[in-house]
C-alpha cells in the first residue's frame, strides 16, 4: 500500500496497493475502505467514506502482485484529530477474505487536515 | 500517529485475553463445567474483572451465536428450526435454588445462542420479553450480560421461563444468583500485569515501570480491583507521557 501522510479536505485520493505472499484461488473477497475512526478511552464511532468489494473472480482477473488503484473525493471533515480523551483517525483500509473463514487486514493511515492538537 | 496502548478500541472484552488464574479457569474445563450445569449457570464477580471478556472467550466454545447484543426491533421475531439440545426424556429440575446435575446433555453442536447486553431496565425488560417469547426454546441458551441491569421481576422471569422452556441460561452478574456459580472472576495485580505485558509494546518507554507490582496494586485498590478503569487510569499516565516526550523533542 503506498500514500502520502497528510491530504487536504475536498482533495482527490489515490491509493495502490498490490496482494504478495497469497495465493488467489485462496482468496474469497478483498474490501477496500476510506474510513475514520474515532479512539480514546470512552465508546467508539466510525464513519466509511468509501467503500468497494472485489469478489475472488474480479481479482483472479489480474496477477495480485500487479499494483491496483483506487480513487475517491475526501470530504471536507471530520479532520484528524489528536485529542488527550479522543482522536479522529483516517485510514485506508483492506480486508482480505480467504477462504476458510480467515482474514488478513491491512490499514494505511493518514491526516486529513492540518492535524488539530487540543492545547 | 502512535495509538494509546490501552484505548478503548484494544482493552475491550473482544480483543483483550481471558487469562485462566487457575486450571479451573481453563476455558475447555469451563465450558465442560457448564455442560454438566445444563447450561444454567452465573459468572459472578465485580466491574471489571473479566466477565463480559470470558464470555466472549467461552461462548464460541458452547454453540453457534444466533443473535448477538441485539436491540429491541433488531431481534426477529421467529427462530430457526434447530434440534433439541437436550433429550426429551431429560430429568426435571430439581425446586429451589437450581443445583448441578450429573446429565450431560447429548450434544452441544446445535446449541443457538442469544446474546443480549443489559443496557437500561427498560429496554432491557422489553428485549427480554420477546426474547423469551420467541425464543427461549430447549436448543437454546439466552446469555444475559449485565444481569443487574434488569428491573428485579424480569430477572426473576429470565430463570423462571428459561427453567420451564428448557433453555440454556448463562448470566453475568456482580452478585451471586439463584443459578450455580460457574466461576468467580476478580482482579489482581498479577492478572493486570500479565495483561498489561501482552498489551503494552515492547519499545515503550517506562514499560518495566508501568508494569512493576509495587505501582500497579495502589492504583488496583484506588479502582477497587477494577481493572478497566485501572487501564484507563494508565491510559492517562500514557498520554503524559507522550505529551512531554513531544514537547521535549521541539525544536527551541
Amino acid at each position: 500500500m503506498s500514500l502520502h501522510a497528510g491530504l487536504e479536505p475536498g482533495d482527490g485520493l489515490d491509493f495502490e496497493f498490490s496482494i504478495h505472499r497469497v495465493p488467489a484461488e485462496s482468496i474469497d473477497g478483498l474490501e477496500a475502505s476510506v474510513l475514520w475512526a474515532t479512539e480514546g478511552k470512552g465508546s467508539e464511532d466510525i464513519g466509511v467514506h468509501y467503500f468497494e468489494r472485489l469478489s475472488g473472480t474480479q481479482l483472479s482477473q489480474r496477477p495480485l502482485q500487479e499494483p491496483r488503484m483506487l480513487s475517491t473525493k475526501l470530504p471536507l471533515c471530520p479532520l484528524s484529530y489528536e485529542g488527550r480523551l479522543m482522536k479522529i483517525r483516517w485510514c485506508v483500509r483492506l480486508r482480505l477474505f480467504l477462504k476458510g473463514g480467515r482474514e488478513i487486514s491491512a490499514e494505511q493511515p493518514f491526516y486529513l487536515g492540518h492535524v488539530t492538537r487540543e492545547v | 500517529m502512535k495509538s494509546n496502548p490501552l484505548a478503548t478500541r484494544f482493552v475491550t472484552p473482544g480483543h483483550i485475553q481471558w487469562l485462566a488464574q487457575s486450571d479451573e479457569q481453563r476455558l475447555d474445563r469451563l465450558a465442560t463445567h457448564l455442560q454438566h450445569l445444563r447450561y444454567r449457570a452465573a459468572i459472578v464477580g465485580p466491574h471489571g474483572s473479566g466477565k463480559s471478556t470470558l464470555l466472549e472467550h467461552l461462548v464460541p466454545l458452547l454453540g453457534t451465536v444466533l443473535v448477538k447484543h441485539a436491540t429491541y426491533s433488531s431481534l426477529p421475531l421467529q427462530p430457526l428450526e434447530t434440534p433439541p439440545l437436550f433429550p426429551s426424556a431429560a430429568p426435571p429440575e430439581s425446586c429451589g435454588s437450581e443445583s448441578e446435575v450429573s446429565t450431560a446433555p447429548q450434544t452441544v453442536d446445535q446449541l443457538g445462542i442469544i446474546w443480549l447486553q443489559m443496557r437500561g431496565q427498560w429496554a432491557s425488560a422489553r428485549l427480554l420479553h420477546r426474547t423469551m417469547q420467541h425464543w427461549a426454546h430447549r436448543n437454546r441458551m439466552l446469555i444475559i450480560d449485565g444481569y443487574e441491569q434488569l428491573a428485579y421481576p424480569a430477572r426473576g422471569l429470565a430463570i423462571v421461563v428459561t427453567r420451564l422452556t428448557g433453555a440454556g441460561l448463562l448470566l453475568t452478574s456482580h452478585r451471586r444468583t439463584w443459578l450455580p456459580t460457574l466461576v468467580e472472576t476478580q482482579g489482581s495485580v498479577a492478572l493486570a500485569q500479565q495483561l498489561l505485558e501482552q498489551l503494552l509494546p515492547l519499545d515503550l518507554p517506562d514499560r518495566a515501570g508501568l508494569l512493576d507490582p509495587k505501582r500497579l496494586s495502589p492504583l488496583l485498590s484506588k479502582h477497587n480491583g477494577n481493572l478497566r478503569e485501572l487501564f484507563m487510569d494508565l491510559y492517562d499516565t500514557l498520554e503524559t507521557a507522550c505529551e512531554t516526550n513531544s514537547l521535549q523533542r521541539k525544536p527551541r
